[in-house]
């Protein structure tokens, strides 16, 4: 957003509360939606994930201080509640985090909001088999795109680390592309 | 043969994909969700300081019930140490029951205290009390 403080400033005014949250909703619900749906895989689940986080960015814009960017506080607060539905869908249903990839990524082949060629649905494989961080610092960095300086403060973890955590997930996704 | 690289792929591969108009009718659909959101629950002063509350009173009752077990403690001691004297008493001495009535009438005898009448009044007391004197000088 090109002026943020003063974007803020309309979120935050009763009387251009509602137009500046459209804005908001027309900017950042694509882009969400790609985030969180790379976390969660189902787009059901995407959606419901999707209804929260805004709902929550509605609710919690009046405690926002601007410590960070709007961008960050929003795509973090997309971030923890993937993270918390998963969780949540999980202890639900009895699996473990691997047990639900593994069920997931079968389902990803006859989902219809699944566009991808073999090799989408072989690195989506390749994906799963990293550990959780890695498998978040990956996603965020080769499929959104997301400047580490960003990241860091999405996550709450230094630029160095993201770079070695994605380093790592790419040298261990690339091994196991050439090895299957 | 090239090694297989992640960036030769095109960019951004995820495959992933929304239905068609899902974006279009996101907005409406969230307001209405907004629009059916419950009010947020203000929570009283006392229900959010309950376990405070709770804590103070269990505090109290615990003190309280100490303090009493306490005094009942002290009381059963004097109970038994005065017991332990009269008990004494009645079987170190033979003073007889007039001795006894004559002693609890002196107690109930003013003795002037004034310092110039002091040595006086108590000769005056001694006198009119001759069970006193056979007391004290037994």
């Amino acid at each position: 957003m090109e002026n943020e403080k003063a974007f803020i400033q309309e979120l935050l005014h009763p009387k251009t509360r509602d137009a500046a949250f459209g804005k908001l909703l027309q900017y950042y619900q694509k882009p969400l939606y790609y985030h969180i749906r790379s976390i969660v895989l189902d787009h059901d689940d995407a959606d419901d994930v999707l209804q929260n986080t805004f709902i929550k960015v509605h609710t919690y814009l009046k405690d926002f201080k601007g410590e960070s960017k709007l961008y960050s506080w929003i795509y973090r607060i997309a971030t923890n509640e993937s993270l918390t539905f998963l969780q949540q869908k999980n202890k639900r249903q009895g699996f473990t985090h691997s047990e639900w990839q593994e069920k997931a990524l079968a389902k990803l082949e006859t989902d219809v909001y699944f566009e991808g060629e073999a090799f989408q649905l072989q690195l989506q494989e390749a994906i799963a088999r990293l550990p959780e961080k890695q498998q978040l610092v990956f996603k965020m960095k080769y499929f959104q795109e997301i400047k580490y300086e960003d990241m860091s403060e999405i996550l709450g973890t230094s630029v160095g680390a993201l770079k070695a955590s994605y380093h790592h997930a790419v040298k261990k996704i690339e091994e196991f592309i050439k090895t299957n | 043969m090239n090694p297989f690289n992640l960036n030769n792929p095109p960019k951004n591969p995820s495959g992933f994909t929304a239905p068609e108009g899902y974006f279009e009718s996101f907005s409406t659909r969230l307001q209405n969700r907004l629009e059916e959101k419950p009010p947020v629950k203000s929570i009283s002063f006392w229900r959010k300081n309950a376990k405070t509350f709770y804590g103070m009173a269990a505090i109290l009752v615990i003190g309280l019930g100490i303090g009493m077990l306490w005094r009942w403690e002290v009381q059963k001691e004097e109970e038994a140490h005065w017991s332990a004297i009269a008990s004494y008493v009645s079987e170190n001495t033979d003073l007889t029951d007039e001795h006894y009535l004559e002693l609890i009438e002196l107690q109930t005898t003013e003795v002037p205290v004034t310092s110039d009448t002091e040595a006086e009044a108590l000769e005056e007391v001694l006198l009119e009390n001759e069970a006193l004197e056979y007391s004290i000088t037994q």
